[in-house]
């Protein structure tokens, strides 16, 4: 029987071992979301623990794998800290390991509320925000208002944004242009 | 001012991942793949696979998830570092070294409690392998990450 397969039985037979699996997965994604997030937004773990009210101890203790037992709070807190939401949610197992699969700390980035345009502007459609993603990636993204004067305009090989009015705060820099 | 122009997004190139190895004497001698089949728990594993998959992607391993910094001492020498992580209710410790480019090498795995380590020569083991490694008696096993579990 393959590991794979041994896996599959256990998760099918033991109520314990389907805990083991879930508790060992979070224990490890969401300290390192919470780490992401943390140098994301360049803090040190004194200045989290005071932007969100707990101990620096604390905040140590959860970026440490199975170090602490979060509590819905607690994540609610950070995620209000960091200015983001929370996605609590019952999934597959399959859901779960592609989950896993697909974290990058590194790139980890849920867009704080100013950034967030898609929740800004309800409906915009999906490969707008991307373009405006990727327009102001690596710099100071401009106002929400800003980015709805984006206009967007078919070429051939694809979609050009071009920005009706110059930004306010000056050049924004392009990862290449032609 | 810049507006008004193309922008090309750059396709993203891939990162290279880490790669883990263990420490082994021979083909059929693999103290840490020893450790990980028959003396940790089945959520251990889960957690050291999960550690795995998680800090290969990551560049930087101060960032690694459970990562401790060299140990100090008579050790800082060799430059051990410790994969942290709880479980079980007990500290689960990788002992381990860089080696090349983007690959780590576990040592020994063990538990801690206060200052403690269990087994109680996990350091000189440690110590120990690392030496044999340089003087080249030793093989390096690669440990594979389960992307599929």
């Amino acid at each position: 029987m393959s590991e794979r397969s041994k896996l599959i039985n256990k998760l099918r037979t033991s109520r314990d071992f389907r805990e083991s699996y879930t508790r060992a997965k979070l224990r490890v994604l969401v300290p390192s979301q919470l780490r992401a997030l943390r140098l994301r937004h360049s803090m040190s773990q004194p200045a989290l623990a005071a932007a969100s009210g707990m101990k620096q101890s604390r905040i140590s203790a959860m970026e440490q794998p199975g170090r602490t037992n979060f509590n819905l709070e607690t994540l609610v807190r950070i995620a209000a800290t960091f200015k983001v939401g929370l996605a609590v949610k019952f999934v597959p197992f399959s859901e779960m390991l592609r989950w896993e699969n697909e974290f990058n700390q590194d790139e980890f980035n849920p867009h704080a509320i100013e950034d967030d345009i898609e929740f800004q502007v309800p409906n915009i459609p999906k490969h707008v925000a991307e373009q405006f993603r990727a327009l102001v990636a690596g710099t100071t993204p401009p106002k929400i208002e800003e980015a709805v004067s984006i206009a967007i305009a078919p070429l051939a090989g694809g979609m050009v944004i071009q920005q009706s009015t110059p930004h306010s705060r000056g050049e924004v820099p392009q990862p290449i242009i032609q | 001012m810049t507006y008004n122009k193309q922008v090309i997004a750059f396709e993203k190139l891939p990162r290279m991942l880490w790669r883990f190895f263990d420490f082994a004497y021979g083909p059929d001698s693999n103290p840490i793949k020893e450790w990980y089949d028959k003396e940790i728990s089945d959520e251990a594993r889960l957690y050291v696979d999960g550690l795995l998959k998680t800090n290969q992607k990551i560049e930087n391993p101060l960032n690694w998830m459970g990562f401790r910094k060299y140990l100090k001492g008579a050790l800082r020498p060799h430059k051990i570092w410790e994969l942290e992580f709880n479980c079980d209710a007990r500290q689960y410790r990788l002992l381990g070294i860089f080696r090349g480019e983007k690959i780590a090498v576990f040592l020994i795995g063990c538990y801690h409690k206060g200052s403690n380590y269990t087994p109680t020569n996990a350091l000189d083991t440690a110590v120990t392998r690392k030496k044999k490694l340089d003087q080249g008696g030793a093989q390096l096993h690669e440990r594979k990450i389960k992307t599929d579990q």
